[in-house]
């Protein structure tokens, strides 16, 4: 009988809970959510930029990468390659690289010796990742001109980067074709 | 009815701030263990981890809140506590932070706090899984301009050896005071730092410089050097007599070519809240990722060269050499290690990667440590890809009867992008340091074995649902430049990310 009650107030403690967490989960849905702020860094000149000078005019690429991060340097060719073809459409890529102290001083020649042509920004302390909530490496964000961010993507496997291609083909209204270009 | 008053109030807030305030993220962190730590006491292991973190903006303000939550049969294990709470003001140039923050000073020789996103700490002492972070409580000023850069703190920093079940006094007993100054001159950024701790009425100072220099044909130079001021010797002092920390990175790239050149000398460095540059490359490999030496800032010293090939798009290679060197008395075990790799795109569909390590690490007692292995991954078509990681280590203890030891590990994994992915692991190991189980009087020499299945499902608007089942092998694990202890665990473990 006491154990019978027992349960049935953890089930009560366990509903009031969940109707918290929904409660919260809708307004957190009506509020909206996913805005990359105006952050400053520095780059590999050592000189401070904003989110206003790296980011297209339409959309923009966001990659969060590190030298020891394998996948991400699997990722890297990819990103290039997507910043050539669609620089004329408006579309920027930003490397974020967030390696810490203990490889810092090899990120400048890795960035040239991996031909990394696009905007590499230095977030060492990961101050960018905390804001955004950023978990793991290689994580991948597209960011309309408004800000808002329209696609999310964690970790690289070998295909991630035709399925990118498909969604910038799908938001800027061009053809499939377009990645074979 | 007081939960009816409050969601009163918070309606009635969302409604008057409607369209000025923005979530910045709502996320959670859940994962249940049902299993057992195999050769620990007490060995079961069901327990509920939680960590539900939230960010709001509003005009100009920031608001961060964390809930960290542990759940098990065992009462003094479990808590749930407000882990994170900050707030943010930004107006141009400055910032003022109050509640919890994460700050650096120069490359952390002084100061560092950091977090591991996901990593969640045991330790067979305590006993309760919290978050990996090591962060200040306290007031944060930060102003920047065109002559510069500023940085102001006064905080209690925690000391993450102590689970969040110890009260507040043990886990944040010291008291930080300090600044830091970043100066622009012209191809360069010169500046200094100082800082104050005070423990139990015991106050000591600290005082550093550096240097960020961009030198012609692409190379570049970075300088550190901090003491504790408050002795008799010369403040550039590299005594062992007096606490101090050098460190010196340069970097250089022509052509296909990178170079990248770090010393060290670490003495008494082990302040509690800072995180030097180890100088030991951080390795992908999971057995030579195990093997990292662990930076021992309180006497080590020692430099690191690495250098990369790139011949794009087919190969690129690396080569890393090593050498530090702990004070231990009369002793000074030298670490030394050779790493090789190479990274070999075959075809469109079909990578290989490759490394070699030879390395000696006394203070582990593991010497003429070979270690090597290969990746190669293959893209059956845009979707449907396999990698096949295969690994292999021997080493030798250095101690009576205990001889040749060899570690394996072998991983397989099937990936279906964007979404899932699934593999096996297989860990053997005849090293006495896991065969032996130190609750027995025997000395067990049986090679173990662990064998896991993970699988992995991703929603594109970053959900994501991690399912492993089987044996795990513990030990030293590094990420993002950070090492620390795993539990070996056996079991089942369910982890869910969401994201808002």
């Amino acid at each position: 009988m006491k154990g019978g009650r027992a349960t049935s107030l953890f089930y009560r403690k366990m509903g009031d809970r969940v109707k918290w967490w929904i409660f919260f989960l809708l307004v957190v849905l009506l509020l909206g959510t996913g805005k990359m702020p105006d952050f400053r860094l520095k780059n590999l000149k050592n000189q401070w930029q904003r989110w206003g000078d790296v980011r297209g005019s339409r959309l923009t690429v966001v990659d969060f990468w590190a030298t020891w991060c394998k996948p991400c340097l699997r990722m890297i060719p990819h990103l290039e390659t997507v910043s050539r073809r669609y620089a004329s459409h408006g579309v920027a890529v930003v490397g974020i690289n967030v390696d810490s102290p203990r490889n810092l001083n090899k990120v400048p020649p890795m960035v040239r010796q991996l031909g990394i042509h696009y905007t590499v920004l230095l977030d060492p302390n990961n101050e960018l990742m905390d804001v955004l909530h950023i978990q793991a490496v290689p994580t991948l964000l597209v960011v309309d001109s408004t800000g808002t961010i329209q696609y999310f993507h964690e970790g690289y496997r070998p295909g991630d980067e035709v399925e990118l291609m498909k969604f910038l083909n799908r938001y800027l209204n061009l053809p499939e074709s377009e990645d074979d270009q | 009815m007081t939960s009816k008053l409050a969601l009163t109030v918070l309606t009635s807030l969302v409604s008057l701030l409607w369209g000025q305030v923005r979530v910045n993220y709502f996320d959670q962190l859940s994962e249940v263990q049902v299993g057992n730590l195999p050769r620990t006491q007490p060995a079961d292991q069901f327990s509920y981890y939680q960590l539900s973190e939230t960010s709001f903006s509003w005009r100009n303000w920031r608001v961060k809140l964390a809930l960290e939550t542990f759940q098990k049969d065992v009462s003094g294990q479990r808590y749930t506590q407000l882990q994170h709470r900050s707030l943010e003001y930004r107006q141009g140039g400055l910032t003022l932070t109050a509640g919890n923050f994460y700050e650096m000073f120069g490359r952390g020789l002084l100061l560092r706090g950091f977090e591991i996103p996901g990593a969640i700490l045991e330790s067979t002492q305590y006993r309760t899984r919290y978050s990996f972070y090591r962060d200040l409580d306290g007031l944060r000023l930060r102003y920047n301009s065109t002559w510069g850069d500023l940085h102001l703190i006064w905080g209690r920093p925690l000391d993450n050896q102590f689970p969040p079940t110890f009260d507040r006094s043990v886990r944040r007993p010291e008291v930080l005071l300090g600044g830091d100054l970043w100066i622009p001159v012209a191809f360069a950024s010169l500046g200094g730092s100082w800082l104050q701790s005070t423990h139990n009425g015991d106050t000591r100072q600290y005082a550093g410089l550096h240097l960020d220099a961009n030198l012609p044909a692409n190379s570049r130079l970075y300088l550190e050097f901090v003491r504790q001021t408050d002795d008799s010797g010369a403040f550039f002092s590299l005594s062992d007599a007096y606490t101090h920390g050098l460190y010196a990175g340069f970097s250089w790239s022509v052509g296909p070519f990178g170079l990248s050149a770090e010393v060290k000398d670490y003495n008494n460095l082990i302040l509690g809240f800072n995180d030097p540059p180890p100088l030991i490359r951080e390795h992908t490999f999971q057995l030579a990722n195990r093997s990292t030496h662990v930076l021992v800032p309180s006497h080590e010293s020692g430099w690191q060269v690495e250098m990369f090939w790139s011949f794009r798009p087919w190969l690129s290679a690396t080569v890393n050499v090593t050498q530090a060197r702990n004070r231990l008395g009369k002793r000074e075990p030298l670490f030394k290690e050779y790493y090789n790799e190479v990274d070999w795109t075959l075809n469109q569909m079909a990578t290989l990667r490759a490394f070699y390590d030879f390395s000696e690490e006394p203070l582990k007692l593991e010497s003429n440590r070979h270690t090597g292995g290969a990746a190669f991954e293959y893209a059956f078509n845009d979707i449907w890809s396999a990698v096949i990681d295969a690994e292999w280590q021997t080493f030798v203890r250095p101690v009576s009867g205990f001889g040749r030891a060899t570690n394996s590990y072998v991983n397989l994994t099937l990936a279906r992008a964007p979404h899932l992915s699934g593999g096996i692991v297989w860990e053997r190991s005849t090293d006495i340091a896991y065969t032996d189980n130190p609750n027995t009087p025997d000395l067990e020499t049986r090679a173990r074995n662990w064998f896991g299945v993970v699988l992995g499902v991703q929603t594109s608007s970053g959900q994501s649902i991690a399912v492993f089942a089987g044996q795990r092998r513990g030990g030293t694990n590094c990420t993002s430049g950070i090492c620390y202890e795993v539990l070996d665990f056996r079991g089942a473990e369910v982890r869910i990310n969401t994201r808002f």
